[in-house]
């Protein structure tokens, strides 16, 4: 088979394909989606309870079903790290100090210590993490980039009336996404024009820290001399089409949500909501007591 | 063709500066995503670990065109490090890195404290303003995601100084090399010598 | 160009410098006094850095005078007030198709202009659907544009400007960087445009586009050499070659001809005029179709039956491969080159050679197959591959790219030096490598920034030559240059092709391939269609045609005439060929009378 040589850079680049399943996810209003994952990000990472990390899980679970793309193809993306997910949650579990309040030590040996907190924190730690894997996932697998940026653009619309320059920053936004190939395509380019003339970017060896810097030079200052050259030509090209702002502008695309999309913004608000509410009133601890309780009352 | 670096920023031309702040900041930006999946991103060192290189746009486009530029870059390249987190994971690394107050916030400031230490050292020399900008992005983007990780208490915090000691110094180092030889080079600075070395 | 019809452009006294506020000031365009009037077809011609490009920016406020005032439709350009006006009057497309496509998708690119100047929606829509109606683009309009070929690109960056319906486009150089076929597209759709009506100003570097125009401008160090109808222009010899550009190919048979049969006009311009003419002046007493001579070369170079220096043999490359997009980019591709000679590779965009050129040094390994230098395969372990590559030098397209050393002496010498020789070694190899291009030695203390473009070129192909590499390989070597760089490259390959050197050459322009080359290969969809003899492959039109290649302009001349029945020697290609040709064949008439 092939042995690749290290100058096609092009396959690295599908980070999170898109699957055209045309699932009923696919047609929901990217705006919308956009809010829901910002949502579910924040709730992930803020909510620090198990259970309502479970039920994230379980809604995201839920999602990807609807998508039509294959279960399995989310969860290979978890593959590589898995060990180090196990070994990280193992810190939390035993080597990290709390603050706070000392809580009663479940096991210790010198300075490892397990508490109800660390393994909690340790559970978390895994689930927020497949959450928000797998939540991205999902909106990876049915989003296009051009859905995107459209959705942050008419999102922030409103703002721009009070003077905020929402276009622009979907403007910078949509030419990042548009640069990315262009730029790759000219590193891999620099990549084998200096390969050609003998540059060795031998990273191996190791002959002094600023002498291997040198040898990044044939490839960073030409990069960025092209970028700036193309950002230039750029803008030449968006003067020439008259672009003043985002202000007065009309809109060729105009997203506009339907029942259904509302349907599915109520939904994922209240997945949210109710998980917060797990959260903030503690429920896994009165569930974990009732469960205590059962176990007890059970065994009498 | 037009001569690019004549045209730059001039007076007699009716091209606007935030086109150029727009583009500019995109441009970095994508940049900054391309080094972070191409080898070009990643400087390895003997101890193992790599050093990386996908802030440095950042502090080049806060260099060149101001604060705001350097926090949307910035945030782009948080954003871009979460996402690819997520979706890409790799390393262990990438299980903070899900959490945007790691992977996004943090970077909100390199161009900042970039461009306050360029502006700042800049009326002395222009050269050690531009190295003095790259050790300062670069320990602002080492310093605040280690430091919110100890917040958070991901990583015992004699982990962490030691991470910032071994991997922060010489990625300083590297960016102030990088950062200097680029701008210097682009907006033609005059080195040393003052011809070539044959 | 009476006073009557509408004025549309108006340059009064115009000079600009790029630094007005330097204490010397060079002007980039001097003393500029002229108008342009609407639904006029001009042609900007002159070397590079004769200020084309400038010139061209100041007719949509790009740039602004630095002294003198230039007026569109009575705006001045200097007014802010009325930038949009102007912008939206004047349209531009630039000539790299990556950088002025904006949008990610097609139509959204193309309303991308209407949108700021705050269209409403439907009109929006209704324009939309216009514009990529008049450049064909209509199946594309919802896909992405980085998918798009280069030629559509191009063809999108005018519909994004029409869109916004301006009265003139300006054409800065906006075909040089397609492949035949998309050029030829491309000056369709803009010659449409010209016929509903459009003001048409295109600068270019091909006197063969120009010729089409109705009026030239000749630009030299900023200022207009010359100004009137293309006949009369091109006319003006010696003025022309005083700045070092050339005429266009049929206008030098027409002249060449006119040497010999006085009666022939001498302002013919474009090839089908030239066979027009040619036609009525030979009386239309088609001699019958004897059969077809092969022309005789004066030195044909024998094959050898030595060992080539560089063999690749059945070579398959697949791109992705493994993923759902693998793309197979060679399918059983064999080439040989000898010592002493140069081969061409040709072929339509898309079909692989860059990718073949690419195996040659060994940067791509082919999934099957190998490259052989001096009967040495490349996937050889014990094959250094550094050695390999300073032995094969390969000079990329667009190789000014490469440079990255603040000055140039520097940027030749990263090669040898990189190859580990000592100090007076690299500088003896600069020195001889800066010389065999044109460049004196004491450019090594030049900012590399300074050098124009065909310098710049130069060097990188010094950087290459500096290696003494034994195979040269080159991947369309002349694109952009002007007339005059282009000659000078073409003098610098063939006088280095000598002492057991050999030069392989990938190019779109049949010109260079046709001088250069000893032996021709052609390649389409990553297959080898067939090679020999470079007249042998030239002489196959009909080959040609079907892998959407074309022949040089004066071979094609003979073409036009043996389609109407002449009977034309097969495979001559250069202009002294064809004129003698020519001249045959009126001789041989006007015997006959």
């Amino acid at each position: 088979m092939t042995k690749r040589t290290e100058f096609e850079l092009f396959t690295k680049l599908s980070i999170g394909q898109y699957m055209p399943t045309d699932s009923i996810i696919h047609r929901i209003d990217p705006r919308i989606k956009l809010v829901l994952g910002i949502l579910l990000i924040c709730a992930a990472v803020g909510l620090g309870s198990v259970l309502s990390a479970v039920l994230l899980l379980i809604a995201v679970v839920f999602g990807l079903l609807l998508t039509r793309v294959q279960l399995r193809l989310a969860f290979t993306a978890l593959r590589p790290v898995a060990i180090f997910l196990i070994i990280l949650a193992l810190i939390q579990v035993f080597a990290v100090p709390r603050l706070g309040a000392e809580d009663e030590a479940i096991w210790q040996w010198r300075f490892l210590r397990v508490t109800h907190e660390s393994i909690t924190a340790g559970v978390l730690l895994i689930l927020r993490f497949v959450v928000i894997v797998l939540g991205l996932s999902l909106f990876s697998f049915c989003t296009t980039t051009t859905e995107l940026t459209h959705g942050i653009e008419h999102i922030l619309r409103p703002l721009q009336r009070i003077g905020f320059p929402a276009h622009e920053l979907a403007l910078t936004v949509n030419i990042a996404v548009r640069f990315i190939p262009i730029l790759m395509g000219e590193a891999e380019w620099l990549m084998k024009a200096q390969a050609s003339r003998g540059a060795d970017f031998g990273y191996g060896t190791r002959r002094g820290f600023f002498r291997r810097i040198k040898r990044l030079f044939p490839l960073f200052i030409p990069l960025f001399a092209q970028s700036l050259k193309h950002a230039y030509s750029l803008s030449e090209a968006m003067e020439a089409r008259c672009y003043v702002g985002g202000r007065g502008r009309t809109h060729f695309i105009r997203l506009r949500a339907k029942a259904g999309d509302y349907i599915a913004l109520l939904a994922g608000i209240s997945v949210i909501c109710t998980a917060a509410m797990i959260y903030f009133f503690h429920m896994d601890q009165l569930i974990w007591s009732m469960w205590k309780t059962l176990i007890r009352g059970g065994i009498h | 063709m037009v001569n690019v670096e004549n045209t730059y920023k001039r007076r007699n031309t009716l091209m606007s500066t935030n086109i150029r702040k727009i583009v500019i900041a995109g441009v970095m930006g994508a940049l900054s995503v391309v080094l972070s999946v191409t080898p070009l991103g990643f400087f390895p060192m003997p101890t193992g670990v790599s050093l990386t290189t996908m802030h440095i746009p950042v502090i080049l486009g806060a260099v060149l065109e101001g604060p705001v530029v350097g926090v949307v870059i910035g945030f782009i390249f948080g954003i871009f490090s979460l996402l690819r987190a997520a979706i890409a994971p790799q390393g262990p690394a990438d299980v903070w890195f899900v959490n945007p107050l790691v992977s996004v916030l943090p970077r909100l400031f390199i161009g900042i404290t970039a461009w306050l230490a360029y502006r700042a050292t800049r009326r002395i020399h222009e050269i050690p303003a531009l190295i003095i900008a790259g050790i300062v992005g670069s320990l602002t983007n080492t310093v605040l995601v280690l430091g919110v990780l100890g917040l958070l208490r991901k990583l015992p915090w004699a982990g962490i100084f030691g991470i910032a000691a071994i991997n922060g110094l010489p990625e300083a180092g590297l960016s102030a090399v990088v950062t200097f030889v680029i701008i210097a080079s682009w907006k033609k600075i005059e080195t040393r010598r003052k011809g070539s070395s044959i | 160009m009476s006073g009557h019809e509408n004025v549309l452009i108006r340059f009064d006294g115009v000079w600009f410098s790029y630094r007005p506020d330097a204490r010397a000031r060079v002007f980039a365009l001097q003393d500029v006094n002229l108008h342009i009037v609407e639904g006029e077809y001009v042609a900007v011609v002159g070397a590079n850095g004769s200020g084309k490009s400038t010139f061209l920016r100041q007719m949509n406020a790009l740039l602004v005078p630095t002294e003198g005032d230039l007026y569109v439709r009575g705006w001045n350009t200097k007014s802010r007030e009325h930038l949009l006006d102007i912008r939206s009057t004047v349209g531009m497309v630039f000539q790299e198709p990556e950088t002025q496509i904006i949008a990610t998708v097609v139509e959204e690119d193309v309303a991308f202009g209407p949108e700021n100047l705050g269209i409403p929606e439907t009109e929006l829509r209704e324009r939309v659907k216009w514009a990529l109606e008049s450049t064909g683009l209509t199946e594309m309009s919802k896909r992405p544009t980085s998918l798009l070929s280069s030629g559509q690109k191009q063809l999108l960056a005018v519909a994004s400007t029409l869109a916004m319906m301006p009265k003139c486009l300006l054409l800065d150089e906006a075909a040089a960087m397609l492949d035949p076929a998309s050029k030829r597209r491309f000056i369709q759709t803009v010659e449409t445009l010209r016929a509903q009506g459009m003001t048409i100003i295109t600068a270019t570097h091909s006197m063969e586009e120009a010729a089409r125009a109705d009026r030239v401008l000749v630009l030299s160090d900023g200022a207009i050499h010359l100004d009137g109808e293309a006949d009369w222009v091109f006319a003006q010899e010696e003025r022309l070659r005083k700045i070092k550009l050339d005429l266009p190919v049929a206008k030098r048979l027409a002249k060449n001809i006119h040497a010999f049969s006085h009666c022939f006009p001498e302002n013919v311009l474009t090839a089908e005029a030239l066979v027009e003419t040619l036609d009525s002046h030979l009386g239309g007493k088609k001699r019958q179709a004897e059969t077809s001579r092969r022309g005789t070369e004066p030195e044909k170079r024998a094959i050898t039956t030595d060992m080539p220096i560089l063999e690749a043999k059945n070579l398959f490359h697949w791109y992705l491969s493994g993923t759902a997009l693998e793309v197979k980019s060679l399918h059983d591709v064999s080439l040989r080159v000898y010592a002493n000679e140069t081969v061409g590779i040709i072929g339509p965009a898309g079909s692989g050679k860059s990718t073949l050129l690419l195996h040659l040094n060994g940067l791509l390994r082919p999934a099957q197959g190998d490259v052989y230098f001096d009967g040495v395969p490349l996937k050889t372990a014990s094959v250094n591959i550094g050695e390999v590559r300073s032995k094969i030098g390969l000079l990329f397209q667009n190789p000014e790219k490469q440079l990255f050393e603040q000055y140039a002496g520097d940027d030749v010498a990263f090669g040898p030096r990189n190859i580990n020789l000592g100090k007076d070694e690299v500088r003896e190899r600069v020195r001889n490598a800066m010389e065999m291009v044109g460049l004196p030695f004491i450019f090594k203390d030049r900012k590399t920034s300074e050098l124009s473009l065909g310098e710049k070129r130069r060097l990188a192909l010094a950087g290459i030559l500096a290696m003494e590499p034994r195979v040269l390989v080159l991947d369309e070597p002349t694109a952009s240059l002007d007339p005059d760089g282009r000659r000078q490259l073409i003098n610098i390959l063939a006088r280095w092709n000598t002492g057991g050197r050999a030069i392989v050459i990938a190019s779109h322009s049949m010109e260079d391939v046709t001088e250069l080359a000893d032996r021709t290969y052609v390649i389409n969809g990553g297959k080898l269609i067939t090679e020999g003899h470079t007249r042998d492959v030239f002489g196959d039109y009909a080959l040609l045609v079907k892998h959407g290649l074309r022949l040089p302009v004066a071979a094609d001349v003979l073409r036009q005439l043996s389609a109407r029945g002449y009977a034309v020697t097969e495979g001559l290609l250069s202009v002294e060929e064809v004129t003698e040709e020519i001249r045959r064949l009126v001789n041989d008439e006007t015997h006959r009378i």
